[in-house]
């Protein structure tokens, strides 16, 4: 009985971590891209927004690069914050409205795994954005070099994963048909403090006061610093690290929330 | 990282000798709140049979199964499966579950989803037998989202025999199915129990419970009232409704011996007995003016009211 029970084969931990994250990223992705209902809104709209305000203009210069560059790093930001609201946030609270949490609850899948894959969604999702906005802005001669709109992917990529908290929450604590009503409400705000839709020192004072404590506000200026520019379009000054420190402050605690709340989810559902 | 899904790891052996229960519920109570959903139950389930959790809505059927699944905790007792703690993914890798609401994704298709928990498995069915099984192989590239409602319940089936189970858990399993869909549905679970696979069902049909298990255990107001072969049940629920009408008492009739209730439909009177020509012979020898006389043996359903409004 022993020699049979040593004899089953013990995988390397590693690889097979690997293995179930990429059979669910691929899954998720599918189930994701095949929905019209949130390629639309979620992944193409971005790219649309940009074609209408920042094309028609894209080669136009400002103090420091064009009004295309300006804009596509606003869209991009605009991008990233939907994909963490509606790809985390929404879809959690959905998956747990419909009773398919529960059931994925009864198989072996840890629910690492089933948080991670979410966060990778979030990224692989962001990375696709960013990049067809690289490619947009390219084809309407915007003007942004390569290694820079890299280097704006690159800072998108690190703020999404800082300010996923935000979608965690939205799933764990949002009623699942109101999950869609909550991630617009949070959109609108924090793209308005990000300077997706106009620069943040043209906003009303106390908008302005308020917008510049979001944590988006400062992955803005973070994103806009990478692409060589600031908030109102005029060459790039500083070297950013009280951007990270604001954005790393909010990270630790969202996460920590994250962590408070995946706790009562489970006890108030499955307790 | 640990990886609990190995057997090894989490310290449960990988068999159980054939006498001991694969599952048990000791003394296990269950609030939600004021709510009881399970007050005080005892259940010890062997290896190969296939039981039935029959009840009303309401009865403490699901609450038991998500116990018995690790989904919920019970407020008071103790729960083993496999040997093991009911939530390890080490017990996890070893049943299978069907719920009774589980929206699954539905732009996924059929195979993509069904590798997909074969994927959460460490020794999965492979997919053709495990679609074959659930009487899916024609709709395998179909997308999730057109399947039919009882294509949807054999889909769920197919999820929960992904991990070649050795227990498989269904809540309601036929809810909503009509005729030809729960026929083969039985079929399935037929196959699955004389495969030796342990299973467990909740179902509020006593046919349902007749028609496929081994065991069936009666619940009511989360308490087990009875326990015992479909043949017992039956047996112990037997009785006849007697309608007449007749110039007397229902109270009177109701303190008789071997009378269950008095009731009334109309202008005649309702007598559930466990020997009606006991009730006809006394009614006629006290000199009780009666007519109208009916007799009728109880169906199954009736059987099975009985069982459980005793215990209200």
């Amino acid at each position: 009985m022993t020699a049979t029970s040593l004899a089953l084969p013990v995988r390397r931990p590693g690889s097979r971590s690997l293995g179930i994250l990429a059979r669910q990223l691929r899954a998720e992705l599918r189930i994701n891209v095949r929905a019209p209902e949130f390629v639309v809104p979620v992944m193409a709209l971005p790219i649309l927004l940009y074609f209408i305000f920042g094309a028609p203009r894209a080669a136009e210069p400002m103090p420091a690069g064009t009004v295309g560059a300006f804009t596509m790093v606003g869209f991009s930001i605009y991008g990233v914050l939907n994909i963490v609201l509606f790809a985390i946030g929404e879809a959690i609270a959905d998956e747990r409205g419909r009773g398919y949490l529960r059931l994925v609850r009864t198989t072996p899948l840890p629910a690492w795994a089933y948080l991670a894959t979410k966060l990778a969604l979030a990224a692989v999702l962001s990375l696709l954005v960013v990049a067809l906005i690289g490619v947009a802005g390219t084809v309407t001669g915007a003007g942004v070099s390569p290694e820079r709109w890299l280097a704006v992917t690159v800072v998108l990529l690190a703020g999404g994963l800082a300010i996923a908290p935000l979608g965690f929450l939205i799933g764990f604590l949002a009623r699942p048909h109101g999950a869609s009503a909550i991630a617009l409400l949070i959109l609108f705000p924090l793209s308005l403090a990000s300077g997706v839709f106009m620069p943040v020192d043209q906003l009303p004072g106390i908008v302005r006061d308020i917008s510049m404590l979001t944590p988006t506000y400062h992955l803005a200026e973070l994103a806009r610093l990478a692409a060589g520019f600031d908030a109102s379009g005029l060459p790039a000054a500083g070297d950013g690290w009280q951007h990270v420190v604001v954005i790393g402050a909010w990270s630790l605690s969202g996460f920590a929330l994250v962590a408070l709340s995946y706790r009562r989810m489970v006890a108030r559902q499955f307790a | 990282m640990t990886i609990l899904i190995d057997p090894l790891a989490a310290g449960v052996p990988p068999r159980i000798p054939a006498a001991m229960p694969v599952l048990e519920l000791c003394g296990v109570t269950k609030h939600y709140g004021t709510v009881q959903a399970l007050r005080g139950v005892d259940l010890a389930v062997r290896r190969g049979e296939v039981v039935a959790i029959l009840g009303p809505n309401g009865a403490g059927k699901t609450t038991a199964i998500s116990i018995l699944l690790g989904l919920r905790e019970p407020t008071a007792g103790t729960v083993r499966v496999l040997g093991g703690a009911p939530g390890d993914a080490a017990v996890r890798a070893r049943v299978g579950a069907m719920l009774q609401e589980s929206g699954v994704p539905g732009t996924l298709t059929v195979a993509e989803l069904v590798d997909l928990f074969r994927g959460y498995y460490p020794a999965p069915r492979p997919r053709a037998p495990l679609l074959a099984a659930a009487g899916l192989e024609d709709l395998a590239d179909r997308r999730v989202r057109s399947l039919s409602g009882g294509q949807h319940q054999r889909l769920y089936v197919a999820l929960a025999l992904a991990g070649d189970p050795e227990i498989v858990f269904l809540d309601e399993p036929t809810t909503g199915m009509d005729v030809e869909s729960r026929r083969r549905f039985w079929d399935v679970i037929g196959a699955l129990a004389a495969n030796g696979t342990t299973v467990l069902f909740a179902t509020h049909l006593l046919e349902e419970a007749d028609a496929l298990a081994t065991r069936i255990v009666v619940i009511d107001h989360g308490r087990i009232v009875r326990d015992g072969t479909p043949a017992e049940i039956k047996a112990c629920a037997g009785g006849s409704t007697i309608r007449l009408r007749a110039d007397v008492e229902p109270d009177l009739l109701a303190s008789w011996p071997g009378v269950l209730r008095v009731g009334r439909s109309g202008a005649r009177l309702e007598i559930v007995a466990r020997e009606p020509q006991e009730v006809l012979r006394r009614l006629f020898a006290d000199g009780i003016h009666v007519e109208e006389i009916s007799v009728e043996e109880h169906a199954l359903e009736t059987a099975f009211l009985d069982l459980t409004s005793q215990e209200s």
